[in-house]
């Protein structure tokens, strides 16, 4: 009888400790974009050259990264999908297939996972050092919003430079299947490109970077929030940035299949092409 | 109890930030629990403006505890902490950013953000809290830092100066904003005796001078005696003493003796605690002994 109910006390415990970290999330969250819009018009909620160091370590330090895999992706891609479809028709089809596949999914999802290793992992480092050593305390004593002065900044650089890193990692994708394409299995360059202008349709891109937009606030609301939340050592920070990563990679890939199916369903309903 | 001639002292010829009348802190029935754990029970007491008040007692008896709920860092589970009459633990965020405009901070680790210059540390809360112009800004924190010694150290890095420096920074970023009231976590850990002699003069020139009502949490006990207005030792949750130095000097409680003379035995449970981990380090080798005795 014992046993029965202090599993149903754990059980209950376990979820009220879930569900109140849920809360405290989503407060979480509330409290940064409310921030990070403020923000725009009130430069005492974060330094405007805070924003503007965010947006360099988060976007422009990215740029080398994402051009690189993105060319690799794109010519792995068509290096691997050429020679079984050829065996069912043109082999130019190639360029549709890494064309909406790039634009669609691959791109925004392979260019959100690089950031949150890059920088979202950062994020937590840093913030869950600076709550081991006081400091978000310290901010909080002197009456300074923490999550307005250090959350706002990397959330508003991330969701602004996550698409514009998207759109390089799409375009390295396609000039790198492109290059393997026709160098490698000698598709004509105009056979390539008018498959391609069959198949890609505006809303494709379009799609995409809105879908990196919902993926820059997951990474950075995840991972700051993780990063807030380290109590105790510095080995904490380890465990906090590890989990901070993986609840990332679970929610993007979830978010991304949610998002997809929603597109379907516009594209059914006639809303868009 | 509450000994000490010095009552009320005036904040010297500066706009302290306080109202100016009645106590400069009161709590008032402060109870704190984690899990079955009594941290501070009941808590009833008031600082006056102008003194230094020290809360010591042994490690984990709940003083910084004590002090997380002083500053609004931690929420109690019953009663109030009212600074200048501000309730510290309002649900309106507004209130209680009032109320931290009344004191600074002196965090352990003296808490300076690594990616801001000493001088940034000490500028960031005059810039988000005053429309003053950079020029002026510059001034005051070039005065802050003059007054802690800290004045050749603008420039640096948190990274690149010793603890001392780091907290004497902390210190002068704590009184950037003209506090009437400054929180001193354990200002002497981790320092030689010689920087903890510094620390304590800038505390006691800051009470002197400025007016300033310093809470100290500590147990190094010469700078106890070298600080204190009034001593408050925090034993079970509650005050098991609070006078002055002199009566802590002369108290016959044996709870007060050994803490002060360091005994390892007394009613401070230290050797129960020993006992305990002894048994947990050596009891395994003990009864592995004890069965090869039996079985002899």
């Amino acid at each position: 009888m014992s046993v029965a109910a202090d599993l149903i006390a754990g059980f209950g415990k376990w979820v009220n400790g879930h569900v109140s970290t849920l809360g405290a999330a989503m407060r979480f969250g509330g409290a940064a974009i409310g921030f990070g819009v403020k923000g725009i018009f009130n430069k005492r909620i974060y330094p405007r050259h805070e924003l503007i160091v965010q947006m360099d370590y988060t976007g422009a330090r990215s740029t080398v990264i994402m051009v690189l895999l993105g060319f690799l992706v794109g010519g792995s891609l068509v290096l691997q999908t050429t020679p079984s479809l050829s065996k069912y028709g043109p082999a130019e089809l190639v360029a549709g297939v890494v064309g909406v596949s790039v634009l669609r999914t691959l791109g925004p999802l392979l260019a959100a996972i690089i950031f949150a290793g890059r920088v979202g992992a950062g994020y937590t480092a840093e913030l869950g050092t600076m709550a081991v050593s006081e400091e978000i305390q310290a901010l909080d004593t002197m009456g300074i919003h923490p999550v307005g002065y250090l959350v706002a900044p990397r959330f508003m650089a991330a969701v602004l430079m996550l698409p514009a890193c998207t759109v390089l990692f799409d375009l390295s994708a396609l000039v790198g299947g492109y290059l393997v394409g026709v160098y490698n299995f000698g598709i004509p360059h105009d056979a390539w490109m008018d498959v391609t202008h069959r198949f890609v349709t505006m809303s494709n891109f379009t799609f995409g970077i809105c879908k990196s937009v919902v993926f820059a606030m997951i990474i950075t609301l995840v991972c700051c929030f993780k990063g807030f939340t380290v109590r105790g050592s510095g080995m904490e920070v380890g465990r906090a940035t590890m989990q901070a990563i993986v609840i990332c990679l679970i929610l993007l890939i979830f978010s991304d299949f949610v998002l997809s199916m929603v597109y379907n369903f516009l594209v059914k309903m006639g809303i868009v092409d | 109890m509450s000994g000490g001639a010095q009552t009320n002292l005036p904040n010297p010829g500066r706009d302290s930030g306080l109202s100016g009348e009645g106590p400069a802190i009161v709590v008032r029935n402060l109870s704190k629990r984690y899990g079955d754990l009594v941290v501070l029970e009941n808590l009833s007491f008031e600082l006056e403006r102008g003194k230094v008040y020290v809360i010591m007692g042994p490690s984990g008896c709940g003083k910084s505890t004590l002090l997380r709920h002083l500053i609004g860092a931690e929420t109690p589970d019953n009663g109030e902490v009212l600074i200048d009459g501000v309730d510290m633990h309002s649900n309106d965020r507004k209130v209680r950013d009032e109320a931290r405009r009344k004191f600074g901070v002196l965090f352990q680790s003296a808490a300076l953000l690594n990616g801001l210059t000493v001088a940034e540390n000490v500028a960031l809360p005059i810039q988000r809290h005053t429309d003053l112009p950079k020029s002026t800004i510059d001034l005051m924190v070039k005065l802050k830092l003059e007054l802690v010694g800290m004045g050749s150290a603008a420039d640096k890095y948190p990274y690149e100066i010793s603890g001392g420096m780091k907290k004497r920074a902390g210190l002068a970023r704590a009184i950037a904003l003209d506090p009437a009231i400054v929180f001193y976590d354990e200002p002497s850990a981790g320092l030689d005796p010689v920087m903890i002699g510094v620390i304590d003069k800038l505390i006691m020139d800051l009470t002197n001078k400025l007016g300033i009502t310093a809470v100290v949490i500590t147990h190094e006990m010469p700078s106890i005696f070298r600080i204190a207005d009034e001593v408050m030792m925090l034993f079970g949750g509650r005050f098991a003493f609070r006078g002055t130095p002199q009566q802590l000097r002369n108290s016959t409680d044996p709870l007060v003796r050994q803490f002060i003379n360091g005994d390892p035995e007394g009613p401070i449970n230290a050797p129960r605690q020993l006992a305990e981990l002894s048994d947990k380090l050596l009891g395994g080798s003990r009864r592995g002994q004890t069965a090869q005795g039996a079985g002899a």
